[in-house]
């Protein structure tokens, strides 16, 4: 298999470079891009962290043999830098063109010339550079050891989805026909970045079930599944094409011996198994990588690497921790999504009802800004029952959370139209990118526009945010 | 135990290389650890006391709470324990092999601050918590 090299961009950053390489004065401009770097089993993806503009006249001069550079003392500091934090060298530029760049011959003969000194000075790093047109980017790469990659594509990551490359690429028909009235909507083009992507669903419960079948059935191309669960008898009404046979119903009912239902337990379909059942029926083409495990797994961790979104339907707070650090380490937008009912505990009436879908990108919606996550739950969730029940001073109640297959598919529903829009790069410029709540007792909807907090761990700069493999990340060993 | 569970007990160490602590590793990669003879100031009858803790295989991302001290833990003036000052309670919470339960005072003070995401360490914890308890 050809090996793949991606950068993947915060769209703000995408935006001040863009503004700063095509003020509309026809010119060349320079920059340098401090940049991750993410091992995948495509290969290798640079994950943009800083932005530095070289200034017009100080940092970027007349070249020597080209028309433009950059000057060496800025160079020197921009790679020093990335030698300390453990990034990627990458310098900036554009040529004129639109939808289609190349280095020109100067380029490859500066890089040839400067790149192996500048390997030496960021000490096991690579370096390398990119050139840009309004919609096209092209990336020489050279990484320590020698090999020399090009760069693939450009992802630029927010709201919208954007994705450059060095030419236009043609895009397969494959299964229009068949799809015929969504392509009506998004076109052969989108259908085929339908069957491009690849996506991770984080449980696979009421919520995460209906997902799978929305998403199969829109013909979306690789799923990497995540659940520890295997079906019960009383997840049957809110599973997709689950039965009382995949829940061994027969063998767990209580009025059976513990041995028969401990064997019913363990004969249950898994409910990786069964989501894989649910696309295959929609999509036979789609490829499905299950993992029957909990999400913090360094297995699971590898595999949503190269993954084009995430979705968290799983409720626990150490996987909303992990999937937090996930978006924002290695610059894959997701959505959490669920539900929540509280009923009085005296009296059994219903208080509140609300379905939520909390879109998280590197720019907006960090779940630790917006106390999504809590230590506490954490806490909770990281010791035994019978721990919790030690150190208890007030009854709380261990059942489980109401579930309820409608008021699943509100936030699946919602979740699964966001990312088609995302990914086709249909969705508005100016579209609302906060979490939606459902309140189905009022028949009403409210919009949150999220919070950013100062040194946030996750989403600030001095955190974790598009670190790539350089950074642990949390509750994994 | 996890590296942020060792990384956490490193941290305790030091500040407590004088006093007595023991670790009781659990295999789910967390660890109960005791601390002895820690000082008590006022308001407090008592002159030092143990304290003991969990750390869980989350550690340094959870909140660490509960902690336990001595049972016979008083109010120097007389005034009776309240929350979340928990008398009648025991340490550890669970079964740990190893480390018998014993009588304790359970001193369940989470987290409060949600305003911003505050990675607490245990160390720097257990001393606000030891702060709080000597400014009741």
């Amino acid at each position: 298999m050809k090996t793949r090299c991606e950068l993947r961009m915060p769209r703000s950053m995408y935006e001040e470079l863009a503004a700063h390489l095509f003020p509309g004065d026809g010119d060349e401009h320079g920059a340098v891009i401090q940049a991750g770097l993410l091992q995948t089993r495509s290969g290798p993806v640079l994950t943009a962290r800083s932005l530095v503009l070289a200034e017009e006249g100080k940092d970027w001069v007349p070249g020597n043999r080209g028309y433009r550079m950059l000057l060496a003392p800025f160079i020197a500091k921009q790679a020093r830098l990335c030698r300390d934090e453990k990034l990627v060298y990458l310098a900036v530029h554009n040529h004129g063109g639109n939808d289609s760049v190349a280095f020109s011959s100067v380029d490859i003969e500066s890089h040839e010339r400067g790149f192996p000194a500048l390997l030496d000075l960021v000490e096991g790093m690579p370096v390398g550079s990119l050139v840009f047109a309004p919609n096209a980017v092209a990336g020489d790469i050279w990484f320590p050891g020698g090999e020399r990659l090009t760069l693939d594509r450009l992802v630029v990551v927010g709201a919208k989805r954007k994705i450059l490359r060095p030419r236009p690429e043609r895009m397969a028909v494959g299964d229009a026909g068949r799809f015929d009235r969504q392509v009506r909507l998004f076109g052969v083009e989108g259908q085929a970045i339908l069957a491009g992507s690849r996506v991770a669903i984080i449980g696979l419960g009421g919520v995460g079930s209906l997902l799978v079948e929305l998403l199969a059935r829109l013909g979306v191309g690789q799923f990497v599944l995540v659940d520890p669960d295997r079906v019960d008898p009383t997840n049957v009404p809110r599973l997709v094409d689950a039965t009382s046979w995949d829940a061994m119903a027969w063998l767990v009912d209580k009025r059976r011996p513990e041995w028969l239902r401990k064997l019913g337990r363990r004969l249950a379909t898994k409910k990786v198994d069964l989501s894989r059942r649910v696309i295959r029926r929609a999509n036979r083409k789609a490829c499905v990588e299950r993992h029957f495990s909990v999400m913090e797994k360094p297995e699971v961790a590898e595999a949503i690497k190269d993954c084009d979104y995430i979705f968290l339907a799983a409720d626990g707070h150490r996987a909303r921790r992990l999937f937090n650090a996930l978006v924002h380490q290695y610059l894959i937008p997701g959505v959490q999504m669920g539900t929540r009912i509280q009923v009085d505990p005296e009296t059994g009436a219903v208080i509140d009802v609300h379905t939520t879908t909390r879109p998280v990108t590197p720019a907006k919606g960090c779940m630790l800004c917006n106390q999504a996550v809590s230590q506490a739950r954490l806490r909770d969730e990281s010791i035994s029952q019978e721990m919790r029940a030690g150190q208890r001073y007030v009854d709380e109640d261990d059942s489980p959370a109401p579930s309820v297959i409608t008021l699943n598919a509100l936030s699946a529903s919602q979740a699964a139209d966001d990312f088609l829009f995302y990914i086709t790069g249909l969705v508005n410029d100016d579209a609302f990118g906060g979490t939606i709540q459902g309140r189905p007792l009022k028949r009403t909807l409210r919009f949150v526009d999220p919070r950013r907090g100062k040194g946030c761990p996750d989403c600030g700069s001095g955190g974790r945010l598009a670190r790539g493999d350089n950074a642990r990340l949390p509750l994994i060993e | 135990m996890r590296a942020g569970v060792t990384a956490a007990i490193a941290e305790l160490r030091e500040q407590f290389a004088q006093l007595p602590l023991h670790i009781y590793p659990s295999p789910c990669g967390g660890a109960h650890v005791l601390i002895e003879d820690i000082p008590l100031d006022a308001p407090f009858a008592q002159e030092t006391t143990w304290v003991g803790f969990f750390l869980s295989n989350a550690c340094p991302e959870d909140d660490t709470y509960p902690f336990w001290v001595r049972p016979d833990l008083s109010f120097a003036d007389g005034r009776a324990l309240s929350p979340p000052i928990h008398g009648g309670n025991h340490f550890p919470a669970a079964d740990t092999p190893g480390l018998p339960q014993r009588p304790a005072v359970m001193i369940s003070r989470r987290q409060r601050n949600q305003s911003v995401w505050i990675q607490e360490s245990p160390l720097l914890k257990l001393l606000s918590v030891m702060k709080w308890m000597t400014e009741r």
